[in-house]
């Protein structure tokens, strides 16, 4: 469950350390553009049906965790390229 | 729109009654509705749309529209009547004829043109065959193959701290999985090193659904037991992204994977390339503004059977590696033939 209204924020960082023996999920921060908190995810917050990835300086609209208030969850990409642009 | 008199042209005076060439004497009248003076449209657009999908049945309409200024879009309705359409042929010989395809997701459909026939490798590129370009490195870990603008950290070696499975590369058992967590940098040389290139994400489409542009390699029907997606190891249909995330990304991400290239030969492309969507996603050489960024193709096991069709695309890091990306080469039918070897 999340917590009132979306937020729009920043990846500010991605630590390339997901997979792996540890099964650690690709940890990323976003930073809330209004209030400047910061907030913890994994790839699999990423709502998309496709490949989970964000780059940092990526915005992104998200919702904060109400089990854990410092995390991040249904986080939404804003700059994905036109279906169109693969076939330029 | 047509005109009445095309009416008369196309179908004779028994399209008529009465003798007289006008809408309420048309024995088609019910179906069309008037569209300015001596002209007339079907009066619901899926006629339109079968009759669109009938001219783009034939290879040389097809080019014709293609090369429309501006392009040309259709809508999903005159693609499934294509698709839906008998004469598809199939080949098993895995060669990308040269002709437009229509390719795109379903909300933005287009045709674009292959301009050269290529061969496509049946299967991805498997651990073993990626194994032999490792042994082929120079002593620094370079090879003559490397890209020009490869930056200078780059090392071929899988990244085997991401691995889900430590011994992917050691083990022989899993000479016949894809070469996975390989960046895209060491999948242009290991091309390279095969007399081969990757393919550009227009001719991975092409290749994977044919000239009736499907949404599976095998037709426009799901096969859940044929594709290794997020349904495969969830044992149902996946449908929504909370449905994705209750049922999937807790026990079954753990469990999924992907697994031999060769063990679901019903995933099959009209020219007959193998796995292409599911399993893991492919790079291919199109990069779109970032250079740093290449397309990848066909999607994962760890994505819904909606998202492992063959318009599926996302973008990633040429420099990352991913237990979910893995690579299949392609190569010009301007140069002699080279066998692919599974293993």
């Amino acid at each position: 469950m999340s917590v009132g209204e979306s937020r729009h924020g920043t990846i500010v960082d991605r630590r390339p350390s997901g997979g792996g023996l540890s099964g650690a999920l690709g940890p990323y921060v976003v930073r809330d553009d209004e209030d400047e908190r910061y907030y913890g995810f994994d790839y699999r917050q990423i709502v998309t049906e496709g490949f989970r990835t964000i780059r940092t300086g990526e915005r992104v609209r998200f919702h904060v965790s109400a089990e854990s208030p410092d995390r991040a969850e249904f986080v939404i990409r804003l700059d994905q390229p036109g279906p169109a642009e693969s076939y330029r | 729109m047509f005109s009445l008199l095309d009416i008369h042209r196309q179908l004779g005076a028994d399209a008529f009654t009465d003798g007289r060439v006008e809408l309420d004497a048309c024995v088609l009248a019910p179906l069309l509705r008037p569209a300015g003076p001596d002209h007339v449209a079907f009066v619901h657009t899926g006629y339109q749309e079968l009759l669109a999908a009938g001219y783009l049945a034939e290879p040389t309409h097809r080019d014709l529209s293609a090369d429309l200024p501006g392009g040309a879009y259709l809508t999903e309705q005159v693609r499934a009547f294509l698709a839906g359409m008998p004469g598809g042929r199939e080949t098993d010989d895995c060669v990308l004829p040269a002709r437009a395809y229509l390719v795109g997701p379903a909300e933005r459909l287009l045709l674009r043109r292959v301009e050269r026939p290529v061969r496509f490798d049946r299967h991805a590129v498997t651990v073993a065959r990626y194994r032999r370009f490792l042994d082929a490195l120079d002593a620094d870990g370079t090879s003559p193959w490397d890209h020009p603008d490869q930056p200078a950290d780059i090392t071929h070696r899988p990244w085997t701290d991401r691995l889900r499975r430590p011994d992917y590369y050691d083990n022989p058992r899993y000479d016949t999985h894809p070469a996975i967590c390989v960046n895209w940098w060491s999948a242009y040389p290991f091309a390279a090193f095969e007399g081969k290139r990757l393919s550009t994400s227009l001719e991975w489409e092409a290749a994977a659904r044919g000239t009736d542009g499907r949404l599976f390699p095998r037709g426009d029907t799901p096969d859940s037991t044929g594709i290794n997606c997020a349904d495969t190891w969830v044992g149902r249909p996946v449908v929504t992204y909370q449905a994705w995330y209750r049922d999937f990304a807790g026990d079954a991400v753990r469990r999924a994977g992907a697994t031999p290239v060769d063990e679901r030969p019903g995933n099959r492309s009209p020219i007959g390339v193998l796995d292409m969507v599911g399993n893991c996603w492919e790079w291919t050489s199109t990069s779109l503004d970032d250079p740093g960024e290449a397309v990848i193709c066909g999607g994962s096991d760890d994505n819904p059977m909606r998202a492992v069709q063959t318009s599926s695309k996302g973008i990633y890091r040429k420099r990352s590696g991913s237990n979910a990306v893995g690579f299949r080469c392609v190569q010009d039918l301007d140069t002699p033939e080279i066998e692919e070897t599974t293993a």
